[in-house]
């Protein structure tokens, strides 16, 4: 099978995806036009919009599966899928969140979550309609980001993020640590909730011994690294959900806060084993955890487990290849 | 199941077909710098079951379009270039091409791509099934 995933990286998912389904003995290429800081290279190719608008012909002849990402495909207007539709070529969209998250929905179970990222609710409308009108199925990553294009595919997906565990070794946070370094990664600050996250650290600096970096403008590669010094990390404490920070924290052992809703907990698969913070209770959060190394420990070692079995790019590829088998 | 987490594949950057002669060329200017490359393999979706009698294959050496192709508009070309190895298998041609790594990778102005002729052959259906590089990296 000959698989294109394309064209803008987010988080580092479509080099992992065709990594995995590489290791499944499947042609995949990642094509990506949007390069960043965060330097991700493997299993991608990375190039511009002009350059592989270019090879269309040759892409649409090429390839079996198209799997798109972030809403957006080869050509303007999305004027590609109708080509790809037309040699019966099977197509998927992957949405990630911001692209999509309707400020109203969004903000219907969450008094918290940042939208500032995301365009006004009617581009975001038409760009569904468009295209729906050539692809019926998309995936995402969890039930916080559902609700937003339920509407508008036949059918949604739910596939969680993937990573390779093979790159993340466990450093499990000592017990014996009595000043505990807490990181924090914000790609994003006003979507992470950093503001409350600093507040809260300001104050606990009066009461509590710990040291606190805030990580910025690194490649994930040099951030990784590290995240391996860490005995807290912060995650999100906004969106309600949990991202590709907390996953990679969690298989490098580390116990992480970060703001899961009320009404998603129960769509996670049981135990998730993260401290539940959000921008009302973060100090509380933070102390308890800076006042526990043996709560951290066990959460390092739970956590680890956890994204071993749910987030590894080996197991998310077989429920890929089984959507894929399944598209029309 | 044979893994291929360490190839990667390209496939053409441009790619035209008159009768039995294909040009073909591959933009290899974006392998991260940091990757060492092993290999380079021609893959040719190859229609008969026998081996060609005779494959021709030049470098060319200057800029051409697939519509200066089919205006009979031809690039200039290498002297045949001997020494390349070449297995068909599983109704694909494969060539090896890893000598033109350095200048496909590090050279993309020069890079014209190559010219392969295999005699008697119309490899027009190349044009719906185009023909790709696997490279070995490390």
């Amino acid at each position: 099978m000959r698989v294109f995933h394309g064209i803008i990286e987010i988080a580092g998912q479509m080099g992992i995806l065709c990594g995995a389904l590489k290791r499944k003995g499947h042609i995949a290429v990642g094509y990506n036009t949007f390069q960043s800081y965060l330097d991700y290279k493997e299993h991608l190719i990375n190039t511009d919009a002009f350059e592989i608008r270019k090879m269309l012909k040759q892409i649409v002849n090429f390839f079996d599966i198209f799997h798109f990402h972030y809403g957006a495909t080869i050509m303007p207007n999305f004027e590609d899928l109708e080509i790809i539709k037309n040699k019966k070529k099977k197509i998927i969209m992957h949405h990630w969140g911001n692209e999509i998250r309707f400020h109203d929905l969004a903000m219907l179970n969450n008094p918290y979550v940042y939208t500032g990222d995301s365009p006004p609710n009617n581009d975001i409308h038409q760009k569904l309609l468009s295209i729906t009108k050539y692809i019926d199925e998309a995936i995402v990553q969890d039930y916080e980001v559902l609700p937003h294009v339920a509407n508008y595919y036949k059918k949604v997906h739910i596939m969680p993020i993937a990573i390779d565990i093979r790159k993340f070794k466990p450093h499990y946070p000592s017990r014996e640590t009595k000043k505990p370094l807490i990181l924090h990664a914000p790609t994003n600050p006003d979507f992470k909730g950093t503001a409350y996250i600093e507040k809260a650290i300001e104050e606990l600096r009066h009461t509590h011994l710990f040291d606190y970096k805030r990580i910025e403008k690194m490649s994930n590669a040099h951030v990784v690294e590290m995240y391996k010094e860490a005995d807290i990390i912060v995650d999100q404490v906004c969106c309600g959900s949990y991202g590709l920070l907390s996953v990679e924290s969690m298989a490098l052992g580390k116990p992480v806060i970060v703001y899961i809703r009320e009404d998603l907990k129960d769509s996670f698969p049981s135990g998730l084993p993260v401290v539940n913070g959000n921008p009302d209770n973060i100090k509380q959060a933070i102390k308890d955890l800076i006042e526990s190394p043996e709560r951290r420990h066990e959460l390092g070692v739970k956590g680890r487990e956890f994204a071993k079995k749910y987030h590894s790019s080996n197991v998310v590829v077989e429920r890929l290849l089984n959507i894929y088998s399944k598209l029309s | 199941m044979t893994s291929l987490e360490k190839k990667m594949f390209f496939i053409p950057k441009n790619l035209a077909v008159r009768k039995d002669r294909l040009y073909i060329s591959f933009n290899l200017s974006v392998i991260p710098k940091d990757m060492k490359v092993l290999s380079i393999q021609l893959h040719i979706p190859f229609h008969n079951k026998k081996k060609p009698k005779k494959t021709y294959i030049k470098e060319l050496t200057s800029d051409w379009s697939p519509k200066k192709i089919r205006d009979g508009i031809n690039p200039n070309k290498s002297k045949v270039l001997i020494g390349l190895q070449q297995q068909l298998k599983e109704n694909e041609l494969i060539i090896d091409t890893t000598l033109f790594k350095d200048k496909w990778r590090l050279s993309n102005k020069n890079n014209y791509g190559i010219y392969v002729r295999i005699t008697n052959d119309n490899l027009s259906y190349l044009i719906n099934n185009p023909p790709y590089l696997v490279i070995d990296t490390i």
